[in-house]
């Protein structure tokens, strides 16, 4: 107690502007064996903007969700204005800390000033009193500059932007002392982040906190007073926004040994387009004027943070999004493409991004799996299935990938990640395409298990196959393609080629201004 | 990799009681039945609960595929009634000469199937949730025969229409006949053939079935058919068999009940799992209780209790045998 007293004093004497708010020490955080957060320390002060960066994975969410209560770290400590506090989502409520989600949690189906009183509802004997509720609302509403939103409009008719601003306002009438915002303008556009800005500074100017948790450069150059980088759950460095430049900041994100092993890359000899997008343009997502090849035997590496749109172009190419302009060839052949069924016909298949609720069917079994997408091929007159035959497919894929079960008969679900995920690949290898898009195919599956994909990726280019590789993973990316396209906002930042492949390079065309 | 091997024969090995739970319930409740009404196990007693339980059991038949499909079918005891109804008319127009009789069959199996394609297209290009479509198709249908027949009833003028309702063959009654066939059939295209996979594929997992380049559709549209098929096949048996239709009663509560025999024979209510010999012994199962609440001289009333007691419990007992 007396240290903690001596430490407010001396700040006191410092500079008042200065003091800590919330404080994290040595904060650890295990997911059953695999250590997210080792070594964390960080102060947050008052009325400052504290930007948190890392590349996906690197423990930013973890560690929001443990400062806003909803985790509780496997050690360490968490000190609020120096005292030492136990958090859970209410405590952390109470005291003040308040999480804005990136996924907002607002009642669509409720007028605005409903959800900012949802909980807190203002009541003239039992009765709701709306009136009052909506007079404050408005005034609320107002102290923000925001008052362009109705609070008697329905949050469902609102756009993004003005949801998070009536989130915002939200919670700084319910005494906020520190926001936490995840990634706030993922779906803003720039002027929206120009006005969410101006509320930062309102939020500043009461002496709120914001820790304010993006990969754009750009923003945080622009807001943050302080910048903490993670890598690999721990922390990298720590300082004034003002002490750093961008290049510092890309390489402390970034800047990790490969110690994956990757097979050989092949060169490749000639460049034969397989496949052409001209011009595409996605409806209902950000995906602009993307234009690209794929070159015969070639891994075309897709990177981008999440939100940049590279699955939205691999969902318009397979049919399942519709375009509003573009153009696809396949060699010179102009295609139209409106079901996966009919990117299959042409020799194009997808491996998704979720293998749970997209790639596999859990309750089905092994061989029911693997035989999915091309089920005609084992069957009389398309019709009867020929089980025996679809059994020996499986085991002739389960030693050709050595995938570990028991009997072809087994239900998927009692599989490892990285079994199910071959199983996938089994499924698409047996369609016998000619050009694969591999969305996130080593996502959430043990090391081991991502070295087999890596060689049986390769295997695919081998036997003259093409692949589209998308990736959130860097060093992937970096170890296994021959070119990488980096998607920014819907559009592509840059394309990287052979010896210029670096996860540098690669990190700075994704998060970095956007040249005007 | 190891450490799964190990673990795997738990799962892969277990005998599965829920597979085997439904025989023994209906043998119990057989035996429980001839304890206490020696009469119940008389050939003729269970000969008459079969064909009792054949109207519903075929269409509790058809709505398995809709429910292994991840649908529901609530629209198929009005659309008895109206089927049954075209049926008469049909016939009444024709005559009872054996062509007429054919020429019906074939136009209300026809009606059945564009019923079903229409509320299937309802519900895939439409987009409205399976649960409204065939509650509003409960509605209409019924209305619609109330309407036609003033409140009263349809009745067939030739008497050679009953055969196919009345008649037997080989000593067993042509609607059980039918039941067994129409079953076996079923459960042939559910486990052996494409379209049958699909349907547990479209029904387990409809994201995963649009990304393997199935046309899950197409499968849902099917599905709709095939239940407005066994609905036409019960309408032709059941106003063969009664020589007439009531626009109020024929068909009331068949949703109910054809929903009955599908869960208790363990077709799930979220899609992908189901059997049409587990839906087969469900329906006998509902029949054999009916018929012993009547040997027992249950008031008419307290039956319907019976059921959803039936229902729940057998519900509970699948869950007993997931843990």
């Amino acid at each position: 107690m007396n240290v903690a007293n001596e430490t407010i004093q001396s700040d006191n004497s410092l500079e008042k502007t200065n003091e800590t708010i919330l404080e994290v020490k040595d904060i650890f955080k295990d997911f059953s064996g695999v250590t997210v957060l080792s070594n964390v320390n960080i102060k947050f002060k008052k009325g400052k903007v504290h930007a948190i960066v890392g590349e996906n994975g690197a423990g930013k969410t973890t560690l929001m969700k443990i400062i806003s209560g909803f985790l509780k770290p496997t050690s360490g400590y968490i000190y609020f204005e120096n005292k030492e506090v136990q958090l859970s989502p209410d405590i952390a409520k109470k005291l003040g800390i308040i999480l804005i989600p990136q996924e907002l949690n607002t009642v669509d189906t409720l007028t605005v000033y409903d959800n900012i009183f949802l909980g807190d509802e203002k009541t003239k004997s039992l009765i709701l009193d709306k009136k009052l509720m909506i007079k404050l609302a408005k005034n609320y509403l107002k102290e923000l500059k925001v008052d362009y939103i109705s609070p008697t409009s329905l949050m469902g008719s609102l756009t993004p932007s003005q949801k998070q601003m009536v989130e915002i306002t939200k919670a700084v009438h319910k005494n906020a002392r520190v926001i936490i915002m995840d990634e706030p303008t993922a779906f803003l556009t720039e002027k929206e982040t120009e006005s969410l800005f101006e509320v930062i500074n309102y939020l500043k100017s009461q002496n709120i906190t914001v820790i304010y948790i993006s990969h754009k450069l750009s923003e945080i150059f622009v807001i943050s007073d302080f910048v903490t980088v993670l890598r690999d759950g721990q922390v990298i460095t720590t300082g004034k926004m003002s002490d750093f430049s961008e290049k510092d900041i890309v390489r402390a994100m970034v800047g990790r040994s490969i110690d994956q092993v990757f097979p050989e890359k092949k060169q490749l000899l000639s460049r034969e387009p397989v496949l052409r997008i001209e011009n595409l343009s996605v409806k209902n997502t950000i995906v602009n004027n993307v234009s690209f090849e794929l070159y015969k035997g070639e891994i075309l590496g897709f990177y981008g943070l999440i939100g940049s749109g590279r699955t939205e172009v691999a969902e318009a190419i397979i049919g399942l999004r519709q375009k509003v302009e573009g153009k696809i060839f396949l060699g010179n052949k102009l295609l139209n493409i409106k079901s996966p069924l009919d990117a299959q016909k042409n020799g194009i298949v997808y491996l998704p991004e979720d293998r749970k609720t997209s790639g596999i069917i859990e309750t089905m079994k092994v061989y029911e799996n693997i035989t999915l997408q091309n089920l005609g091929k084992y069957t009389h007159l398309n019709f009867f299935v020929n089980k025996s035959k679809e059994k020996s497919t499986a085991n002739s894929y389960k030693k050709e990938l050595n995938i570990s079960l028991n009997s072809p008969d087994q239900i998927v679900q009692t599989l490892s990640g990285g079994n199910q995920q071959k199983i996938v690949f089994a499924k698409l290898l047996d369609v016998n395409p000619k050009i694969f898009i591999l969305d996130e195919p080593t996502r959430g599956i043990d090391v081991g298990a991502k070295q087999q994909i890596y060689l049986l990726i390769k295997n695919i280019v081998d036997n003259g196959g093409s692949c589209i590789f998308i990736s959130s993973e860097l060093p992937e990316i970096v170890g296994m393609c021959n070119r990488v396209i980096v998607m920014r906002e819907g559009e592509i930042a840059g394309i990287v080629e052979n010896s210029k492949i670096s996860e540098e390079n690669i990190a700075y065309l994704a998060i970095s201004r956007k040249v005007a | 990799m190891n450490n799964e091997e190990l673990n795997l024969p738990k799962t892969a090995f277990k005998f599965d009681y829920s597979k085997y739970m439904l025989i023994f319930v209906l043998l119990a409740l057989v035996i429980v039945s001839g304890i206490l009404s020696p009469s119940f196990l008389k050939v003729q007693n269970i000969l008459d609960i079969i064909w009792q339980s054949s109207y519903v059991g075929i269409i509790a038949v058809g709505v398995t595929f809709v429910m292994i499909a991840g649908g529901i079918d609530l629209s198929v005891g009005s659309l008895t009634a109206l089927l049954g109804a075209i049926a008469i008319t049909s016939i009444n127009i024709m005559g009872g000469s054996t062509l007429s009789m054919l020429l019906t069959i074939l136009i209300t199996i026809a009606a059945g199937l564009i019923m079903g394609f229409g509320m299937g297209m309802l519900i895939v290009k439409g987009k409205v949730a399976p649960f409204i479509a065939t509650l509003a198709g409960l509605a209409i249908y019924r209305s619609l025969v109330l309407n036609f027949a003033n409140g009263g009833e349809y009745v067939a003028i030739p008497s050679d229409f009953s055969i196919m309702g009345m008649g037997s063959f080989a000593g067993l009654p042509i609607p059980m006949i039918v039941f067994i066939i129409f079953s076996i059939i079923a459960q042939i295209i559910l486990s052996d053939t494409k379209f049958g996979r699909y349907v547990y594929a479209v029904g387990a997992n409809e994201k995963t079935a649009l990304y393997s380049a199935i046309k899950i559709g197409k499968i849902k549209i099917l599905t709709y058919m095939i239940s407005g098929l066994s609905v036409a096949i019960t309408a032709i048996l059941l106003s063969s068999m009664m020589s007439s239709v009531s626009s109020s009663t024929t068909g009331l509560n068949y949703e109910l009940m054809a929903l009955e025999a599908a869960v208790i024979g363990g077709t799930s209510l979220s899609g992908g799992k189901g059997t049409i010999w587990g839906t087969f012994v469900g329906a006998i199962i509902l029949g054999v209780i009916n018929n012993m609440l009547v040997m027992l001289n249950v008031a008419v009333y307290l039956q319907g209790a019976f059921q959803g007691f039936i229902i729940i419990i057998a519900v509970l007992l699948q869950n007993i045998g997931k843990k």
